[in-house]
């Protein structure tokens, strides 16, 4: 490939604003580097999901294809790139380029680059080589052995008191659980020494305090407000309620520096006497979190010492777990690592292409950073990209800072920073009201100084957005409910109008919390409107599925009656043998006993047959009587059956919870969506409703309060969370903590509205609580504060654009063609549409036949697995055996050939590590002089006894001469089989030119010594069908008519032969 | 036809465009019959797997019957084990297990630290079992190398010549190290290394064979065969499937030359394709092939490939529904079997002897029925059930089973289990030994069966004999070798290699077959239906490596991603050139949604069509089939059919109630039904620790206890504190020796509460109230509604007297969180939500002590927070107690009329239990209203 146009290779940090264009961006990069001749096996380019990552191909090749296919609209692409040397010919070859070297491509999440780095260092990061990522099942079962070994430790207790501040609990299991839920990530993001900041404070012993109690009461106030107060105080301190006491009253006005009660004056004797307990609270308080932090620490600790090794035992870890790992490998010696990775991934890496990198943790930036650095090395081929926008930076609870882009830029000055903020995505209507309100956030006045700060700060990270789909009609509204009015019933009647007005639009209802989802779902479809979730539902939204996992919840608790009754009023209990679930006063001993038969029935179809199998043939039961959702939410629960068997445990319960907690996409899905704001980011949508937005920023509060010297940086304080007046006690870094944490919600909540308002490509949709105000400390106080026009407080407060935006949509603009993947207008094809047939199996030759030996047929009747075992055990016996057979295929007749002086040479060449072989040849030549054996193996003796029964009258003895096949193969068509096998030894008789008869030859050498009649008779019938096999073949394969062909069993080992016909 | 070249060995060239296997029949008959005898028996056939061998010798049965040939076979033999067929063998090979335990000691002798480069966590040198994950990688690792006749020498001096990191090349020459240790150990108990017989073979020039050897289609062997088969000369013909223009491409024995299938054209056309989504989608586009064939084909003559084996439980599932048989020729893995699920099982459970992994083994269908036949009935896993809930077990010793079990029947059951593994259990013991144990495991629950009837009995066997073979080899470990561990220990080192194999289906005439990638371009199928052409599928690719990445296989000149292309360029030509039908579906996403890469093998075409598959492929979502196959799609009712099944009330006439039942009924009457008039109840088995109503009885069978101990009247808190640590400790002893350390800690818990409880109940005393009766059992009283009788009943927690005014208090135990006043739980918004604490007045009048005045109602408040432990009284008006009467007397009402329909809605609290049963969150949901009409 020739290099064209000259390298777009600056180094470049580009702010994106939403629908600028991210993707696009990074992919003309890609475009401009393959352009250039770069290699792509050397252009790592990462976003933050899959989706997304298959995205970035898609656009990269399409646009290639499109180029080289003279499509329409190539010349727009050639002209975004700014390549004009970008013809048809160039295009193909780098597509050609691109295509054969996909297994190169390095496109993908940073998570799954990271997986294949820790893949090939699993030895050097402790993991086991076949290390996986966890499903969520492994990983809770985990969790759970830590817990219970944390638990098990003697002095955990001690701990786990200390951290309920002396409170008893209930669930020791459930509060280490709960603890592990929400403090694990936080452990493993601080330093140690960050949850032993406090110091221990002195306090006073019990006589002095209540010598100070005394002395409080002692003194004399004037004015019986006052000394109600301090009676309550003296009250309060009796009680140790704390928070009362320092909240409320005197101390707070202390406490505040206020020094007046209702404005008189407090007394400076009063003060005094005050000063000495609130310094015991003070001491009191500090120690009580003090230890609550440390005995947290502690008990994380321990988690953490039993989950670790546990997760890197079993091999199954999480991609949290996959970067910590790394960021352990490459501390300190990262430039050796990368060198050593790229080695062990065939990597070449000279460019990197980020994408969302507001997401990035630091963790994550620690691993890429030695790439990064290698890349930028002044004088290599290399070259860095990255792009993404803070004002969307929504991930911060995964660990993402979108800080990451201040530090690359301090790590890398040379970088060139762009910023994008023109929109192609939304209507001049709805980035008019973006602007608007992110650019008046200075309105905002809540009665927090803080929050209006955090806010004001925002203000300077935004600049005015542009549109250039400025063509587009669009509709932005804010409205207030009505007291007494339900934000989300009045949100429900707004989805429905637009539903009807706005036909085939995607519309999508934003929220906040992940609650709020299902809440609104169901209120859509109540009202009528399908209304799906973004990634689905578990398929539990459906009866029959529940039907099914009632069935299956009974097989692995038989007694539970509730599941009983559930499937015994379904089509499903005729099925399984299900009696009638009376209720537990009626039930009888003898349905009981029914119902656990059914149960281990059911068990047993589970691990025999599978869950596919088993949910199938449930599913075709309750098929008559569905819907088409329940057939397809069935279709769908087959799936994962069929997809559960690989990993299927021996519970059924399991099953259960599997899927409970799968989601299941319904890929009819309507038009309108519900989801969470979250994972509406990189998503658009024709119209967004928005309600809800009137929660309190500050609403989730940590149990701890965290705080980091610098974003990137490790957590280095950490203390157990305080109520608003205790803090009042604590030291500054409290202080600091707590400001820094509302920051962070703060400016994310921010980023959360942002992110929610430009998903919306035509219009949009405020919808506020009635409670709403606009000093709230809410997305809502913040839209109240900008958006509305004059000093209205209900109703429509703002409203832009044409409300019947879709009936003036240009045919262009208009509906896309439903894609392939919603399918809306597919319809469902039902198996009786067209049966399917096939022709009937061929007569003479079908394919696929068994291939079966004649033992086979001989040891399927008779024996039992245990005696299929114990044979096996008997070795010495086998090679014996084998040995004695080889022996006796070296004899054409005894009395011709020099037999004996080759045969040891040949067995030894035979069983070259066998020792005992000079016995066994031993062995032999006594056993061929036992009169039988010899009678048959020497010719004379043989042929003589073959005319008798074998050669008709009118021969001549003399023209019959006989030959010897020794271990003769074969292989016939028996019926419906390929019979193949060895025929110990086959005579083939022949009257001159012609034969006329033979005979098959089967020694046995096992031992028969020691049975009786009975037995030996059982043992001679199930050689039976083998011997009959044998002639059969011989009949075939000679030509023989089947009367021809003799056959005899010869039991070596004591000298019999049987004659079998 | 023939074409000799400069090596010994003869290439003979089949033509490409007819079917393979067929043509290679036809050279054989010309080959080797003479007159009526066509006689293959001197002749070793290689084939490029098991399934060509199959049906090859299948084609020529066929064809010897219509000739009437008197027809020899010839010796088939897998390729991986041809070369000991051709030189002699001196010593007895190492077989897996001996190899592991040589490289696990070959790790254990070299110096830990220098290990250190190698592996981040050098195992303690002590126990072998430790190092064989390590051995196992290094095992497959030295196979791979020394199949192409490669020592790890060879990499560290190629590594060194390469420019690659500093401590690559230290790794290569710390495993050359390891390696020759690891055939000193081998060579120092008489053993062989099977790899280096091989390579010592070709070295020494031994290798000849007496009979022909024919290569079938063998376009990819390793160095090491090749080299043999070198040595062999003109005995072995190489039969080529290909064309003329094509010839380039085979070495001198038929193999690929990777440079020339790198850029050659794939005879694919566009409508052999097929682009779909997901692999549901895959499944569905095979049936859509089928049924394109227009019931011209036998099953026979269809074959469905299968290189992505991700689609197969699709692809069957879908066929089955469609009412098709189908036959997966990779078999049922053996890990899948029961026997092997059983051993596993019990390995599960004796690791670490807990009570989770014995509720497992007991429900495996194999031993629940044995336990079942030796006790004479199958319901006993409800008492086990009950036991979990009753004492939340985690630890569950073999030896020890089921405490105070009230249930002989557990003990029982138990008695059985453990004669079964007991032979399993207990310490550390030459691995060799443990090997009849297991199988003694395997003869108690399978021995008896009977092979031949069913089966599923064939599969069974074949699982059971795979784990004797496999466990075989510790008995035999040489005397030196012999090592220690327990019975888990030397199920664990087996079970790697049985795991993975697989037992087969049996054929059967009308089954549409699926096969492996590598089976197919062989196959003579008049249909062929490839599924998962998918890139890192077909062709599959190696992306990053622990130890061989692909520029080292490069240099090295071993496997590497361009040989992997070749062969499936060549396998992909073949397919297309052959005749048949073919359709090649690719698939747009996997089963999670992840995207995935068409085969690259599709888009080496011209410029032009590359561009546009490539068009097509990036620019389409895939098509999506949404088809259903569970009905026919013309009858399917438009609503919703599964009722919510209504109250059966014939018969049914309740004339008594709970105190605590009515607050159920005032939330949803048809709830009230399931929970408290048919007492449904739901089951499971994974508390880990106390739920919250277990706690409060724990907690009320000490205070019940102090109620009814002269202690009650004490009013030194200290001596009723000591009263309640007793108790409790009593209580402790019913969880046995071993109690959950959750459990455990959850009394010192209640011991909390119950401590602050001993001060505040010392201090009611001393204020006058004396405890008259505690926990009180199933008190009952009469009420009269409409002049019909009801009763009610219920049981109390505890009652006081005052001893000066003589005033009656009841009291009910609250351990619930929050811990609110009876006022808050009891009305809501001014309406009765729980009448509990007023209808208990009705109770205490039918008792002796009652008075006309007025009883006060409260709870003694128990929570978490210490500081909230009291004593709380409601402070309800007698016309308040009225209205709850009231309240109650329309419950009283409702249940006699046997009211229970229709379901609250929506539910009065969202509750997990009765919400499959209420259609609470389902889609479409029934129509309750429409029931009623
Ligand atoms: S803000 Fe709401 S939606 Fe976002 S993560 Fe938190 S709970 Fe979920």
């Amino acid at each position: 490939m020739t290099a064209i146009a000259p390298p777009a290779l600056e180094n470049t940090i580009i702010r994106a604003s939403a629908g600028s264009g991210k993707t696009t961006e990074l992919t003309q990069r890609y475009l401009r580097l393959l352009a250039s001749g770069v290699h792509c096996q050397s252009i790592l380019a990462s976003t933050f999901t899959r989706k997304a990552a298959g995205e970035i191909l898609d656009r990269v090749i399409t646009s290639l294809a499109s180029v080289a296919l003279g499509s329409p609209d190539a010349r727009q692409i050639v002209e975004r790139l700014q390549l004009d040397e970008l013809d048809d010919r160039k295009a193909q070859s780098m597509l050609r380029h691109v295509l054969t070297n996909m297994h190169r491509l390095q496109i993908g999440t940073l998570d799954s680059f990271f997986a294949k780095l820790a893949r090939s260092f699993c030895l050097e990061m402790g993991l086991p080589p076949d290390w996986d990522i966890a499903e969520s099942r492994e990983t809770n079962q985990l969790m759970q052995s830590a817990v219970g070994a944390v638990l098990s430790r003697d002095d955990s207790i001690q701990l786990l008191h200390l951290m309920a501040k002396g409170q008893s609990f209930r669930g020791a299991n459930k509060l280490m659980l709960d603890t592990v839920d929400d403090l694990y990530q936080i452990f493993l993001d601080s330093t140690d020494a960050a949850w032993f900041q406090l110091q221990q404070q002195s306090i006073l012993s019990p006589e002095r305090w209540l010598a100070a109690l005394d002395a409080l009461s002692a003194v004399a106030i004037d004015g019986g407000r006052m000394a109600t107060a301090r009676n309550d105080d003296v009250r309060r301190a009796g009680a140790e309620d704390w928070e009362e006491f320092i909240g409320t009253g005197l101390v707070a006005k202390i406490l505040e520096g206020t020094n007046a009660y209702y404005k008189v004056p407090i007394p400076d004797a009063l003060q005094a006497a005050y000063r000495p307990l609130i310094e015991h609270v003070r001491g009191t308080v500090i120690n009580e979190l003090r230890e609550s932090t440390e005995a947290t620490h502690g008990l994380l600790a321990r988690f953490h010492e039993f989950f670790d090794v546990a997760k890197a035992e079993a091999g199954s870890l999480d991609f949290d777990d996959v970067t910590r790992r790394l960021v352990e490998l490459l501390d300190g010696n990262g430039g050796e690592f990368a060198t050593a990775m790229t080695h062990r991934l065939d990597w070449n890496l000279d460019h990197l292409l980020l994408d969302e990198f507001q997401d990035t943790s630091p963790a994550q930036w620690h691993v890429i950073e030695p790439f990064a650095r290698r890349v930028m090395e002044p004088g290599t081929p290399g070259s860095f990209f990255c792009v993404g926008d803070m004002k969307q930076a929504i991930y911060g609870w995964r660990g993402g800072v979108a800080e990451v882009f201040d530090v690359v830029e301090q790590q890398f000055p040379d970088l060139r920073d762009r910023e994008l903020t023109c929109s192609h995505r939304s209507s001049q209507i709805i980035i008019d009201a973006l602007n608007r309100v992110f650019e008046n956030t200075d309105r905002y006045q809540s009665n927090n100084d803080q929050t209006n700060e955090v806010v004001r700060r925002w203000r300077q990270r935004f600049t005015t957005h542009t549109t250039d789909r400025d063509s587009l009609p669009g509709y932005a509204v804010l409205e207030k409910v009505a007291a007494g009015e339900e934000t989300l019933v009045v949100a429900v009647g707004r989805v429905k109008e637009i539903y009807q007005n706005a036909p085939g639009r995607s519309i999508a209802v934003l929220t906040r919390e992940n609650t709020e989802v299902a809440e609104l779902i169901f209120a859509l479809q109540a009202a009528g409107v399908p209304a799906s979730e973004e990634g689905g539902n578990p398929l539990t939204d459906s009866v029959s599925v529940l039907l099914i996992l009632s069935l299956m919840r009974l097989s692995d608790h038989p007694q539970d009656s509730l599941a009983w009754f559930h499937v015994a009023n379904s089509p499903l209990a005729e099925a399984f043998g299900l009696p009638p679930c009376p209720g537990k006063r009626a039930q009888t001993l003898e349905a009981v006993g029914r119902v656990h038969a059914s149960a281990a029935e059911i068990r047993r179809a589970l691990s025999e047959r599978g869950y596919g199998f088993t949910i199938a043939r449930c599913a075709k039961i309750l098929a008559p009587q569905c819907t088409l959702r329940e057939l397809r939410r069935l279709q769908k629960l087959i799936e994962l059956a069929d997809e559960y068997d690989a990993q299927a445990t021996l519970r059924s319960s399991d099953f259960v919870e599997y899927v409970r907690t799968t989601k299941v996409e319904d890929r009819t899905a309507s038009p309108v969506r519900v989801m969470t704001i979250h994972k509406a980011k990189g998503l658009e949508f024709d119209v967004v409703v928005l309600p809800c937005v009137s929660k309190t920023f500050n609403a989730r509060t940590r149990d701890v309060l965290i705080y980091r010297n610098s974003p990137t940086e490790r957590i280095s304080l950490v203390v157990r969370h305080a109520g608003a007046a205790k803090r009042r006690l604590l030291p500054e870094q409290w202080a600091q903590a707590h400001q820094q944490q509302i920051d962070r919600t703060l400016s994310e909540s921010i980023c959360v509205l942002y992110v929610a308002m430009t998903r919306a490509k035509h219009a949009l949709h405020i919808i506020l609580d009635s409670k709403a105000g606009d000093h709230h400390q809410s997305m809502a106080g913040i839209l109240l504060a900008t958006l509305p026009d004059d000093g209205q407080r209900t109703g429509t407060l703002y409203e832009r654009g044409d409300l019947a935006w879709a009936t003036r949509a240009h045919a262009n603009e208009s509906i896309q063609p439903p894609t392939k993947q919603t399918a809306q207008g597919a319809s469902y094809r039902g198996r009786n549409a067209a049966p399917l047939v096939l022709a009937p199996p061929d007569q003479n030759w079908t394919r696929n036949l068994p291939t079966i030996s004649p033992s086979e047929i001989a040891s399927s009747t008779e024996s039992t697995i245990g005696s299929a075992l114990s044979q096996a055990t008997n070795r010495l016996a086998k090679e014996r055996g084998t040995m004695l057979h080889a022996c006796l295929a070296e004899v054409d007749w005894l009395d011709e050939a020099s037999w004996q002086g080759q045969l040891l040479n040949r067995l030894r060449r035979q069983f070259p590590r066998e020792r005992n072989l000079e016995a066994i040849v031993a062995d032999f030549s006594k056993m061929v002089q036992q009169p039988r054996l010899a009678a048959l193996l020497h010719r004379a003796s043989y042929l003589s006894h073959m005319a008798k029964k074998a050669i008709p009258n009118q021969l001549v003895f003399d023209a019959i001469t006989a030959s010897v096949e020794r271990e003769r193969s074969f292989a016939v068509r028996i019926d419906e089989s390929i019979v193949r096998g060895s025929i110990d030894r086959l005579i083939l008789i022949h009257e001159g030119e012609s034969l006329i008869a033979a005979e098959v030859i089967e020694f046995k050498t096992d031992q028969w010594a020691g049975l009786n009649v009975e037995q030996s008779d059982a043992r001679i019938g199930a050689y039976q069908p083998q011997i009959a096999a044998y002639r059969r073949a011989v009949a075939r394969m000679t030509g023989l008519p089947p009367d021809r062909v003799f056959a005899r069993l010869v039991l070596v080992g004591i000298d019999r032969e049987f004659e079998v016909r | 036809m023939v074409e000799k070249q400069y090596m010994k060995h003869v290439r003979y060239w089949l033509d490409w465009n007819k079917p393979a296997l067929p043509g290679a029949v036809d050279w054989l008959v010309e080959r080797y019959r003479k007159v009526r005898n066509w006689d293959l028996s001197r002749v070793i056939i290689v084939t490029p797997g098991a399934r060509s061998r199959g049906r090859l010798l299948e084609l020529m049965v066929e064809r010897s019957e219509i000739e009437r040939m008197n027809f020899s076979p010839p010796d088939f033999t897998p390729l991986g084990q041809l070369p000991e067929r051709l030189y002699p063998a001196q010593h007895e090979f190492a077989g897996d297990i001996a190899q592991l335990i040589a490289w696990s000691r070959a790790l254990q002798s070299i110096d830990g630290e220098q290990l250190r480069i190698l592996v981040k966590n050098v195992p303690s040198a002590d126990q072998l079992a430790n190092w064989l994950p390590l051995a196992r990688l290094l095992k497959s690792l030295h196979i791979d190398l020394s199949s192409e006749g490669l020592a790890f020498g060879d990499v560290a001096r190629a590594a060194n010549i390469m420019y690659v990191a500093r401590r690559e090349r230290d790794r290569w020459e710390l495993l050359e190290q390891i390696q020759r240790v690891y055939y000193d150990q081998l060579k120092a108990v008489g053993l062989w290394d099977l790899q280096a017989a091989r390579i010592t073979a070709v070295r020494k020039r031994e290798c000849h064979s007496a009979k022909d050897i024919v290569l079938m289609g063998m376009a990819d062997m390793s160095q090491i065969f090749r080299q043999m088969l070198e040595q062999i000369g003109e005995r072995v013909s190489a039969l080529v499937f290909a064309s003329d223009s094509v010839r380039e491409g085979f070495d001198e024995l038929g193999c690929l030359r990777s440079e020339f299938w790198s850029d050659y054209p794939v005879a694919v056309r566009d409508e052999h394709l097929c682009i779909v989504d997901r692999p549901a989608d895959q499944a569905s586009a095979v049936i859509d092939a089928i049924e394109r064939l227009g019931g011209q084909l036998p099953a026979s003559q269809i074959a469905i490939g299968v290189p992505d084996r991700s689609v197969v439980s699709h692809v069957r599932r879908t066929l089955e529904l469609a009412g098709l048989t189908s036959r997966d020729a990779a078999g049922k893995l053996l890990d899948q079997t029961l026997p092997i699920r059983l051993v596993t099982a019990v390995a599960d459970y004796l690791r670490h002897q807990r009570f989770a992994p014995y509720c497992r083994l007991i429900r495996h269908p194999d031993l629940f029925d044995l336990v079942s036949s030796r006790i004479g009935h199958h319901d006993w896993l409800e008492d086990v059930d009950a036991y979990q809930n009753e004492f939340i077990p985690g630890e569950f010793l073999l030896r020890a089973g089921f405490h105070l079990a009230q249930e002989p029947k557990l003990t029982h059951v138990h008695r059985i289990v453990q004669e079964l593994l007991e032979p399993l259990s207990g310490h550390t013991r030459p691995m060799g030994e443990w090997v009849e144990a297991w199988m003694g495991l395997l003869l108690q629950v399978y021995g008896q069966r009977e092979i031949g009837s069913i089966e599923a009995n064939r599969e069974i066997l074949a699982s059971c004999q795979a784990l004797q073979a496999a466990l075989r080899p510790l008995v035999d470990l040489p005397a030196e070798w012999s090592f220690d561990g327990s019975a888990v220990e030397a199920l664990e080192t087996i079970l790697h290699h049985v795991g993975h194999e697989s037992v087969a289906e049996p054929p059967t005439a009308d089954a549409i077959e699926l096969l492996g990638w590598l089976d197919l371009p062989l196959d003579d199928a008049a249909a062929t239906i490839v599924t998962g052409m998918n890139d890192g599928v077909v062709p599959s690719t190696e992306s990053g490596h622990l130890f061989l990445p692909n520029t080292l296989r490069e240099k090295l000149e071993i496997q590497d991603n361009a040989r992997r292309y070749a062969r499936d360029a060549y396998a992909l030509s073949l397919l297309a050139h052959s005749p048949r039908r073919l359709v090649l579906i690719s698939g747009r996403h996997g089963i999670d949604g992840d995207p995935l890469l068409p085969s690259r093998l599709l888009f080496a075409v011209d410029d032009g069509r590359m561009a546009r598959r490539a068009n097509d492929f990036f620019r389409h979502a895939g098509d999506v089939y949404p088809r259903i196959w569970l009905a026919s799609a013309l009858d399917v009712p438009a609503a919703q059919q599964f009722s919510i099944p209504e109250p059966r009330t014939e018969g049914l006439k309740l004339s008594s109630l709970g105190v605590t039942n009515f607050k159920q009924y005032l939330q949803c009457p048809y709830r009230f039904y399931l929970g408290r008039v048919l007492k449904l109840e739901e089951f499971s088995d994974d508390l880990a620790e106390l739920p919250a109503f277990a706690f409060g009885h724990l907690l009320h069978r000490v205070v019940e206890a102090f109620g009814k101990d002269p202690l009650k009247d004490s009013t030194d808190a200290e001596a009723i504190r000591q009263f309640f640590r007793r108790q409790l400790e009593r209580e402790m002893v019913r969880h046995g020796d071993h109690p959950s350390p959750a459990v455990r800690i959850q009394h010192q818990q209640i011991r909390l509460r119950l401590d602050r409880l001993a001060d505040l109940q010392a201090r009611r005393r001393s204020e006058g109230w004396e405890i008259v009766e505690a926990e009180l059992e199933d008190c009952a009283a009469t009420l009269v509604v409409d002049g019909e009788p009801f009763m009610i009943h219920g049981r109390i927690d505890r009652v006081d007297r005052h001893v000066d005014t003589g005033k009656i208090a009841v009291f009910d135990y609250k351990t619930f969180e929050p811990a609110s006043s009876p006022e808050k739980t009891h009305r809501v918004r001014g309406a009765w939500v729980d009448l509990q604490l007023p209808l208990y007045r009705h109770l205490i009048r039918t008792r002796p002590y009652s008075t006309d005045e007025p009883i006060e109602l409260g709870y003694i408040l128990l929570p978490g927070d210490l500081k909230k432990t009291a004593f709380v009284t409601a402070e309800w008006t007698e016309e308040d107690l009225r209205s709850a009467d009231e309240a109650a007397f329309k419950v009283i009402r409702a249940v006699r009329g046997n009211r229970f329909w229709p379901p609250t809605d929506p539910p009065p609290v969202y509750s997990q239990t009765w919400s499959a049963i209420c259609q609470d969150a389902v889609f479409e949901r029934w129509s309750v209203g429409e029931a009623v009409r």
